[in-house]
């Protein structure tokens, strides 16, 4: 009997939908075929036979992939790695940044701040437990919406992704391009207060995201590999 | 008939939502079913039913749901929704003031 997975598979290979929906296209055609195929020889028909009826249908699978393509009400607005990169990190950054906005609100549970050769590097520790959920929350999304390990972690890191890039813009334009005397004379500092923004946040984004991902490894341990629709 | 036409494509979206008003049932499910009880009349390629399974699920009458079957295979069920239930009672009523019609007309049902 041929191989109905890996034909239907080499005929989407071009179609225009998500890995997420291909995959189901996969299962959900082959199984057809596999069960044609089985009714087919229970009926009497010879083998030959009955995989030259199935192998007809196998060449309308660009056109159900078409109409799965049309179908794709969500994706027609956000493909994948919307879905499962900018979307869910997005969402992460905005958390992150009401976070830190409200507690900064609060004389409590203002950032500690670190004078280094006359320049403030802030630390505040409820922020930085705060990014616990949200790295959690990020990932989840971001796994949820089909994305790999990859694109969940990085959803989670975000925010201090975000700051990397605003400092990889800022500093070298201030150096190199401003030459502004203040950053060149502070550059321990500044270098610290990049870690501060990145690195440091960085981590228990990090934290929450493996235990959200490690959560949901376990629960689809033994469980089918079968994609399966967001409840 | 294979479902090809535009009034082939109209019945069989009424065939599909009426054996889903019974059930959730699966693709292949739903085109052997569909045959069976049609004598035949009605055949479904994979090509004639999916894009139209796709199609309602798109338009929301009907929804789709993964689920697992131990003995086997997991399998996409297809149910009929709510708005899928309230579409079925006037879509059976067009059919059949259109069946009348063309019988009025051609006289066919007595042929």
């Amino acid at each position: 009997m041929p191989d109905w997975q890996e034909m239907v598979r080499e005929k989407l290979a071009g179609a225009a939908v998500s890995r997420r929906r291909r995959e189901e296209l996969i299962s959900e055609l082959s199984n057809h075929l596999d069960d044609l195929h089985a009714e087919l020889l229970a009926s009497g028909v010879e083998e030959p036979e009955a995989s030259a009826q199935c192998l007809e249908q196998i060449d309308d699978v660009q056109q159900i992939a078409a109409a799965a393509s049309r179908s794709q009400i969500w994706e027609d607005f956000m493909n994948q790695r919307s879905r499962t990169l900018w979307l869910p990190g997005l969402i992460t950054l905005t958390l992150a940044s009401v976070s830190l906005a409200v507690m900064q609100l609060f004389t409590f549970s203002r950032p500690r701040v670190y004078w280094v050769d006359g320049v403030n590097v802030e630390v505040g520790v409820l922020w930085l437990l705060s990014l616990v959920p949200c790295g959690a929350l990020g990932a989840y999304m971001s796994c949820r919406a089909g994305g790999t390990r990859w694109n969940s972690i990085l959803a989670s890191l975000f925010p201090s992704m975000t700051m990397l890039g605003v400092f990889c813009v800022v500093l070298p334009i201030a150096i190199f391009i401003e030459r502004n005397t203040y950053v060149i004379h502070h550059l321990r500092p500044f270098g610290l207060a990049l870690l501060a923004w990145t690195i440091v946040p960085g981590v228990p984004s990090l934290l929450g995201a493996l235990a959200v991902l490690g959560r949901i490894r376990g629960e689809n341990r033994g469980a089918s590999d079968m994609p399966r629709p967001i409840a | 008939m294979t479902i090809q036409s535009k009034i082939a494509r109209g019945s069989a979206e009424l065939a599909v939502l009426a054996l889903l008003e019974e059930r959730s049932l699966y693709g292949f499910e739903i085109a052997k079913q569909i045959e069976e009880r049609t004598g035949g009349s009605l055949r479904f390629t994979m090509a004639s039913l999916y894009p139209m399974l796709y199609e309602l699920e798109k338009r929301g009458s009907v929804k789709a749901q993964w689920e697992a079957n131990p003995a086997g295979r997991d399998r996409r069920y297809y149910s009929l929704t709510g708005k899928g239930r309230k579409e079925l009672q006037p879509l059976r009523r067009e059919w059949k003031a259109f069946f009348v019609a063309l019988d009025q007309l051609t006289g066919f049902n007595h042929a």
